[in-house]
């Protein structure tokens, strides 16, 4: 048995008993950690304000018998306006559940943790249109983890693409006229969607307010990285759907 | 080898399927059963059937009862300008023990929770929906102060506003009793945004 202290932010909570629940942080050197935080859903636990989802902070985790235990927390963001603006929180669970599915327990990666704390940043502030902050995840995701796709070049033959372009997700990157045939599901991309997704693989974090964003191509490109993402991921994100659900209008309503 | 004859193992084995119930727990419950008088077991049994069998959702508020409209929806002594929405029907016992709330309940059945997939299309927002006329005048949210609580109560404060009604939210703070010394940064901010004169 043994304690350590760790600086993670909660990527996801799900309940756990009666009043406990089983948290996945993520941690810069340790990566994905599976811990349960025993009684904090009852209004007298002093971990009930630390624990939240997407809260950032300070965690002494108990190991014992291959099991994490949530000893003490103390949150040093709780990112509050975030969680007041509905369509920033759920970009912001949209990212948390990525990272999430993407990552397995035991495999730190800094640069992610910075990525994914720089995104609530933005979140937060809410300077950034949501859904830019989402594809910009998305793609450094993709980069920091090397899975980068070709967007310069034809990932088929390498000549550079002119003229009309295709998008492969299962060849990871853009397709000339010629070579679109030799994959079927390589779709269409507009000039504009290309300049954006190429934009989003080069922009260095900070910059990313000055990044041109238009919403026809932010759509675009959000349909490209989902079938990229989903390709390489084999899951399904569930948020998505739930993101798609709140943004439509709900049926159903009688106007007074 | 088997231990146990058919009858009792089929026992020990439906217990261990509830909540918070082991293997060892449900052994030690299935002797228990079977040490009793059999009227008593025979009174469990058919508590547990009629249960099943009679309980449903109140048509008008979603929450569990074995009589439509429930209790509360059919009392004429309640106040029917104010509707409270809670997650689940155990809030609606936990809000009944304060005696300070005398108006009608919506049960939602969840919160919309993003990485379960649950959206409001999951949830009893639509029959809330249909619930809002001329008589109503409040709608006071009191979802989960966690993050799929709030998520539940923006979403619904998003679409029922336009609807001309008035929406509150349940105030967030120290829990009565508690030192303020333990309290985490989250509530003392939130319990001082919310403070009130006295």
């Amino acid at each position: 048995m043994r304690t350590f202290t760790v600086e993670a932010v909660v990527i996801r909570t799900s309940k756990y008993g009666e009043g406990d629940l089983l948290l996945h942080l993520y941690a810069p050197d340790r990566g994905k950690i599976e811990a349960i935080a025993w009684g904090c859903r009852k209004p007298n636990s002093t971990k009930r304000g630390g624990v939240q989802l997407l809260n950032y902070g300070l965690f002494l985790i108990r190991e014992s018998k291959g099991y994490y235990h949530v000893e003490q927390c103390e949150a040093k963001e709780s990112y509050s306006h975030l969680k007041g603006d509905l369509p920033r929180l759920l970009y912001a669970t949209y990212i948390a559940e990525l990272l999430d599915q993407w990552t397995e327990p035991g495999y730190g990666q800094p640069a992610l943790f910075q990525l994914f704390l720089y995104c609530l940043g933005l979140l937060e502030k809410g300077e950034v249109p949501p859904s830019l902050v989402a594809r910009f995840f998305e793609a450094k995701l993709m980069k920091i983890e090397g899975y980068q796709p070709m967007l310069e070049r034809c990932a088929s033959c390498g000549r550079p693409v002119k003229g009309e372009v295709y998008f492969s997700p299962v060849l990871g990157g853009v397709l000339d006229g010629e070579c679109r045939r030799g994959d079927a599901q390589a779709r269409p991309i507009s000039p504009a969607a290309l300049r954006l997704l190429r934009l989003l693989f080069r922009t260095e974090p900070g910059r990313l307010g000055r990044v041109p964003y238009s919403p026809a191509a932010g759509e675009e490109v959000k349909e490209i990285m989902e079938e990229y993402i989903g390709q390489r991921l084999e899951r399904r994100i569930k948020s998505r759907r739930v993101l798609a659900l709140v943004e439509k209008p709900p049926r159903g309503r009688k106007e007074r | 080898m088997l231990y146990y004859t058919p009858s009792v193992a089929r026992l020990i084995e439906e217990l261990a399927k509830l909540p918070g119930i082991g293997p060892r727990t449900a052994q030690r419950l299935a002797f228990h059963l079977l040490n009793q008088p059999k009227e008593r077991a025979m009174a469990l049994a058919q508590a547990i059937v009629d249960a099943r069998e009679k309980v449903g959702y109140c048509s008008i508020c979603c929450n569990l009862t074995d009589e439509d409209p429930c209790q509360i929806c059919s009392d004429i002594k309640r106040d029917r300008s104010i509707i409270c929405v809670v997650e689940e029907p155990k809030d609606v016992i936990a809000m009944e023990k304060t005696r300070e709330y005398r108006g009608l309940y919506h049960v939602l059945q969840g919160a919309i929770s993003p990485m379960d997939g649950v959206g409001p299309d999951d949830l009893k927002i639509r029959e809330l929906l249909q619930r809002i006329n001329e008589e109503v005048e409040e709608v006071v949210l009191a979802t989960n102060p966690n993050v799929n609580g709030e998520a539940t109560a923006l979403y619904l404060a998003k679409i029922l506003k336009p609807l001309g009604v008035k929406v509150t939210r349940l105030a967030h703070g120290i829990p009565v009793g508690g030192d303020i010394e333990f309290a985490d940064e989250a509530t003392l901010a939130r319990a001082f945004l919310g403070r009130r004169e006295i």
